[in-house]
């Protein structure tokens, strides 16, 4: 997978702060606190409109809540605290809430207040993150990812952390709310999307939503449950419904996509041919330089996470010699490239003659330390010999592919820079 | 070649998880995911891992009750080379609550990074903790069959595993970048174990899991049980240690009990891997390492209490086809007294002992040479015999007598 994809944004979901969650209760808690009985005094015609809507939805509140309920919900239109909110699914929500929390028999006023704060600030704050998630989904959809990972990054990274951020609205109320209401308010946005998407007919409220959950879905709090009350009532319900919503705009970005890539190649063609010039062995050398100076002059370990990295690092300069020269990604005179590998072996020899142990016979270790640079040069041919063999070997006698030659050229170095005699010798000049 | 460069590809993830069911044969789960090969269905095969996935459960034995064991990397070793192969495997043990997991992989994979990948197995105890909760209270309200529990159970493991494997292989997210690190530990004692290499052991599949030597009873016929006889690869047997150690790590470490040479060996020694549990590996797939040995290079255990680590770092002297010199430091992060050697001085400890032993002759001479300069080594002394010696003391006074007999 490439770095960029890795990088990108879309692989996780990040949620607010705590102190801005904690600010947003603060500040709704007392602009609600403040304006009902105002509400109450200015609107009475408002409210007797509404009040004949919702009469049996709220018919369960006492007539002091109700006048309260009514008043909130006169500021949330007025103020446009939540878009388009149908009266009835307010109705419908507070019966919920109230039950999700064991509110309904016994609440104080400032209880009451404080939860339906709680409750508009997780509405609007689910509203913000299924948008976010959403938008990452199309991503994620878009770099052919496979629906079962795609599935599991979108409940590990983004709903777990979501669904705690909700979560989190309520406890700084000091409200324990059943995690299925919670999911419920979740669902309610997806279907909100997925009405206005035309794929489904009709949105039903959270609270709606939680009448049925609770009959099917035994368990309402644990941490232990994230993962699975997201998994079966999100992601089972709604998963293959929001992919279908959202079909073109996946097309699209896929479309987007492959542009890009195009482009990228064009560019990287471009580029080296500006360097053709650059001798090829220079180029080989550059790739490896680094990995060679920690590990032989400053002591680094050399790690399989490094040999990876450098047939990397080899693979991509090998390529690039390829469409230089032949046009394509592919090494069409092998020979060459036979000549240009041992070359830069034979460049590495002269920084760091040690390595040049392993390919030599045991017997001839003191001749080799008394003058390695003398002793390499002697013995060029039967070094080759070794270098050859060995590279045949790591590419099992097939044909050299820049892949093939990049991780035998890495796999040669690994031995070698992990040979504890090379590690011992240094020739400092 | 082949073989090799196959297993250089292959990566396999198994999970095996046991979860408290009131019918304890149901309670095991064994996920294998397998990239770049087939799965072997071969219920013996699982049946095997299953069982030496018990064996793993005895490293929760310690005579010091809160350290349990968390994590192991093994290395493959092809003795005709002297060479580390890839892959590596590595064993990781998470608790979540009852449930239990217990992880193998064996991927290309040389760096996994221990503290994320615990992490992310933790989440899948975690999760599966939950499917089960659910599960449960559906089944004991008769709304979900036992076959359907097992199902769901079976299924959401097998996601999460996918998932895990993907994070492994494509997504890269595991492999090592800097682990933790936050108390710097030190070393509390270090050994140095001798083994013979087994070699050319067969094992019975079937009901009764015996071992044989290859001429007795070829691979390919049939156990007398019925059960067919496959190859095991070579394994360790150990034959004796020497142990060194500060002066005063009595008062030091102040546990009588965690510091007799049987407990001071007990956190290498169960950690080498049982025959059993590399049969069944070998016999998973077309992934075969039958001509490697396989020794642990770091062990991993954590205190219940206090999160404290303590690591086993490991090494190898091979002394001959058959003979291997094991070398260990164990680092501990409970301590911090001056007497210790500080991990820091690690690295160098371990090349000192990779560029300059040569067995057993010089083995107090590379130790005088290195940073452990100042502590005691013992001489060696036979495994077996072990349980004679109550404390170290005892087995330092074995020299004294030797030499006062010349
Ligand atoms: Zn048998």
């Amino acid at each position: 997978m490439s770095d960029e994809i890795k990088e990108s944004q879309s692989f996780f979901y990040s949620p607010k702060d705590v102190v801005d969650v904690v600010s947003e209760f603060q500040k709704l808690f007392s602009k609600l606190e403040s304006n009902i009985k105002h509400f109450i005094v200015s609107q009475p015609t408002f409210l007797i409109e509404l009040r004949r809507k919702i009469k049996t939805e709220i018919g369960f509140l006492s007539p002091q809540k109700k006048d309260m309920a009514l008043a909130i919900f006169g500021i949330i239109v007025t103020e446009d605290i939540i878009k388009k909110y149908d009266p009835i699914f307010f109705a419908e929500d507070i019966s919920a809430l109230m039950d999700a929390t064991d509110k309904k028999t016994s609440c104080t006023d400032d209880e009451f207040i404080g939860l339906l704060t709680s409750f508009l600030n997780t509405l609007k704050t689910v509203t913000h993150s299924i948008t976010i998630i959403i938008n990452n989904f199309i991503s994620l959809k878009s770099l052919n990812l496979e629906d079962r990972i795609t599935r599991q990054i979108l409940i590990q990274r983004h709903f777990s952390t979501a669904l705690t951020e909700a979560n989190l609205c309520f406890e700084v109320g000091e409200f324990k709310i059943d995690l299925r209401f919670i999911i419920s308010i979740f669902a309610h946005i997806i279907e909100k999307l997925l009405e206005e998407n035309e794929v489904i007919e009709k949105a039903k409220s959270a609270g709606m939503i939680y009448e049925g959950i609770i009959k099917t879905y035994p368990l309402k709090e644990g941490e232990d449950i994230l993962y699975d009350i997201i998994n079966i009532n999100i992601i089972e319900s709604y998963y293959d419904l929001i992919s279908q919503a959202f079909e073109s705009k996946i097309q699209k970005r896929l479309e987007v996509a492959h542009e890009q890539q195009v482009e990228i190649q064009r560019e990287f063609q471009r580029s080296s041919e500006q360097q053709t010039d650059q001798g090829r062995i220079e180029q080989i050398l550059a790739s490896i330089e680094q990995a060679l100076y920690e590990v032989m002059k400053i002591q680094r370990e050399m790690t399989e996470a490094k040999r990876q990295n450098l047939e990397k690092n080899i693979e991509k300069v090998m390529r690039r010699l390829a469409i230089e020269e032949f046009g394509v990604q592919d090494i069409a005179d092998q020979q060459k490239y036979m000549q240009y590998v041992l070359d830069t072996w034979f460049s590495i020899f002269e920084e760091y003659p040690q390595m040049c142990l392993p390919l030599i016979d045991v017997k001839q270790y003191t001749k080799f330390v008394s003058d390695p640079v003398e002793y390499i040069e002697e013995n060029k041919q039967t070094i080759i010999q070794q270098l050859q063999f060995k590279i045949r070997r790591h590419t099992t006698g097939e044909r050299f592919t820049p892949g093939n030659l990049a991780n035998a050229f890495s796999h040669i170095i690994y031995e070698i820079t992990t040979n504890s005699s090379v590690l011992t010798l240094t020739f400092d000049k | 070649m082949e073989e090799l460069e196959k297993m250089e590809n292959l990566s396999t993830n198994l999970l095996i998880t046991s979860i408290p069911f009131v019918e304890a044969d149901l309670g095991l789960f064994t996920t294998v995911i397998m990239t770049g090969d087939e799965v072997t269905q071969d219920v013996s095969t699982i049946m095997q891992l299953e069982e030496a996935k018990e064996s793993i459960n005895i490293l929760d034995e310690f005579p010091d009750k809160e350290i349990i064991f968390k994590s192991s990397k093994y290395e493959f070793i092809d003795t005709s080379e002297d060479k580390r192969k890839t892959p590596s495997l590595y064993i990781i043990k998470q608790d979540y609550n009852e449930i239990s997991l217990l992880n193998i992989i064996v991927s290309p994979i040389s760096e996994l990074n221990i503290t994320k990948t615990s992490e992310v197995i933790d989440y899948i105890a975690q999760s599966t903790a939950g499917v089960f909760r659910r599960t449960d209270t559906l089944r004991n309200n008769d709304s979900l069959s036992e076959e359907e529990q097992q199902d769901e159970l079976r299924k959401n493991l097998r996601d999460l595993v996918e998932f895990y494997q993907w994070q492994i292989l494509s997504e890269e997210s595991l492999q090592k970048s800097t682990e933790q690190g936050v108390q710097a530990p030190m070393i509390t004692n270090s050994l140095l174990l001798k083994a013979e290499i087994i070699r050319d052991q067969v094992q019975c599949m079937g009901g009764c899991g015996k071992t044989f030597s290859k001429e007795t009873a070829p691979a390919g016929v049939q156990c007398e049980c019925g059960g067919e006889i496959v190859i095991t690869p070579p394994s360790l047997n150990l034959a004796k240690v020497s142990y060194v150690y500060p002066e005063g790590l009595k008062e030091i470490i102040n546990n009588e009990n965690a510091i007799t040479p049987e407990s001071l060996l007990m956190y290498t020694k169960e950690s080498i891997m049982s025959p059993k549990l590399l049969t069944s590996l070998n016999q998973l797939s077309s992934l075969k390492f039958h001509d490697f040995i396989s020794i642990p290079s770091m062990i991993g255990y954590k205190s219940k209490l206090t999160n404290d680590l303590i690591n086993v770092h490991l090494n190898y002297f091979l002394s001959s086809e058959d003979e291997i010199y094991i070398f260990t430091c164990t680092t501990d992060t409970r301590y911090s007294d001056q007497r210790l050697v500080s991990a820091v001085s690690l690295p160098v400890i371990m090349r000192a002992f990779q560029s300059n032993f040569q067995g057993e002759n010089n083995w107090k001479e590379v130790i005088q040479r290195s940073e452990l300069k100042d502590w005691i080594t013992t001489p060696f002394v036979k495994i077996k015999t072990l349980n004679q010696f109550s404390s170290l003391s005892d087995i330092l006074a074995l020299e004294i007598r030797s030499d006062s007999n010349e």
